[in-house]
C-alpha cells in the first residue's frame, strides 16, 4: 500500500467541468449533449487520472483521521480498503467501475468513522450526539447511493462506456436496417 | 444575569435574564446566600453551553479535510458515472431508476 500522495485536493480539470455541464444539459432533456458526453469520455483520459488522484488523497485523509497514532491499525485499514475495492470492481473493471469502487471504499471508511464516533459518544452533550447521528445517517445515505450507482453501471454497461444497442428501424424499400 | 443594588445601605440582589418568546425578561433570584447560589447555578449552565459549543466546533474542525475531499470525490465520481450512463444511451426520469431506450419505445407505444 502506497500512501505517498499529498492529502491536498487535486485541481479539477476543465474537461470534468465541461462533463458536468453536459450532464446537466442531458438531464434537462438536451439530446445533443449525449454524443458530446460520449466524445468527451473517449478523448479526455485526464478526467479518470484526476479522479484516481482524488480517490487516493481522500483515502489518505480518512486513514489519517481514523488511525491517527496507530501505524499497525492504519496499515490494516489500508489493506482492508484495497481488498474491498478489488472485491467491488474486480481485476479488469472499466475505469468508471474502478472509480466507483474507490469511492465506495472511501465512503465505507467514512461510515465506519461515523459509527465509531457514535459508539464512543457515551454521556456526551445531546447537541454533539445529534450532530454525530446526522453525520452517520448522511454517510450511510451516500454509501447506498454510490453502491446503487455501481450496480446500475455494472448491469447496464458490461463493456465499460460503450453505448448500448442502438435503435434499428426497418426500412422496407432498402430491405435493411438503418 | 445581573446583580443590582437598590440603595447604598441595602444589599445586592441577583436577577437572572431569561428569554420568554422573543423577549428577554429579568427574574428576581433573591439576595445574600440565595443570590450567590443562583448566580453559581447560572454560571455553571452557561459554562456547560460553552463546553457543548466548543466540542461541536472541534468535532467539525477535526474532520473537515477528510470530509471535504470525500464530498468532492463523491460529486465528481457520481457525475462521471451519470455522464457515462447518458453516453451509453440510458436515461433517468426523476425519482425512477435508469432505463434503456427499449423502455422508452414501450412507453411511446403505450402512449399511441
Amino acid at each position: 500500500m502506497k500512501d505517498s500522495v499529498n492529502s491536498g485536493s487535486p485541481a479539477e480539470p476543465a474537461a470534468h467541468r465541461r462533463l458536468r455541464e453536459l450532464t446537466a444539459r442531458a438531464k434537462a432533456g438536451d439530446a445533443a449533449a449525449v454524443p458530446a458526453i460520449r466524445d468527451l469520455l473517449r478523448e479526455e483520459p485526464e478526467v479518470a487520472a484526476w479522479l484516481g488522484d482524488l480517490a487516493r488523497s481522500t483515502r489518505v485523509a480518512w486513514l489519517d483521521r481514523l488511525t491517527v497514532s496507530e501505524p499497525a491499525v492504519r496499515q490494516a485499514a489500508g489493506l482492508w480498503a484495497d481488498a474491498r475495492r478489488a472485491e467491488l470492481a474486480g481485476p479488469a473493471a472499466p475505469p468508471t467501475e474502478r472509480l466507483l469502487a474507490d469511492l465506495i471504499a472511501n465512503l465505507e471508511l467514512e461510515a465506519h468513522a461515523a459509527s465509531l464516533d457514535l459508539a464512543l459518544d457515551t454521556g456526551g452533550p445531546p447537541a454533539v450526539t445529534a450532530a454525530r447521528t446526522r453525520r452517520a445517517d448522511s454517510a450511510v445515505r451516500r454509501l447506498l447511493a454510490a453502491t446503487r450507482m455501481l450496480r446500475d453501471v455494472q448491469a447496464m454497461m458490461p463493456n465499460g462506456q460503450a453505448p448500448g444497442p442502438r435503435l434499428k428501424v426497418f426500412d422496407p424499400t432498402g430491405r435493411e436496417a438503418v | 444575569m445581573a446583580w443590582g443594588r437598590r440603595s447604598r445601605s441595602a444589599g445586592t440582589y441577583f436577577y437572572e435574564g431569561k428569554r420568554v418568546g422573543s423577549k428577554v425578561v429579568k427574574v428576581y433570584r433573591g439576595a445574600g446566600a440565595a443570590a450567590q447560589a443562583a448566580a453559581r447555578a447560572v454560571a455553571a449552565r452557561r459554562a456547560d453551553r460553552e463546553r457543548v459549543a466548543l466540542a461541536a466546533s472541534e468535532l467539525t474542525a477535526r474532520r473537515q479535510p477528510a470530509e471535504s475531499l470525500l464530498d468532492q470525490q463523491y460529486d465528481a465520481v457520481m457525475a462521471l458515472a451519470t455522464a457515462a450512463l447518458y453516453a451509453a444511451e440510458y436515461w433517468r426520469p426523476s425519482r425512477h431508476g435508469w432505463r434503456g431506450w427499449r423502455e422508452g419505445l414501450r412507453e411511446l407505444r403505450v402512449a399511441g
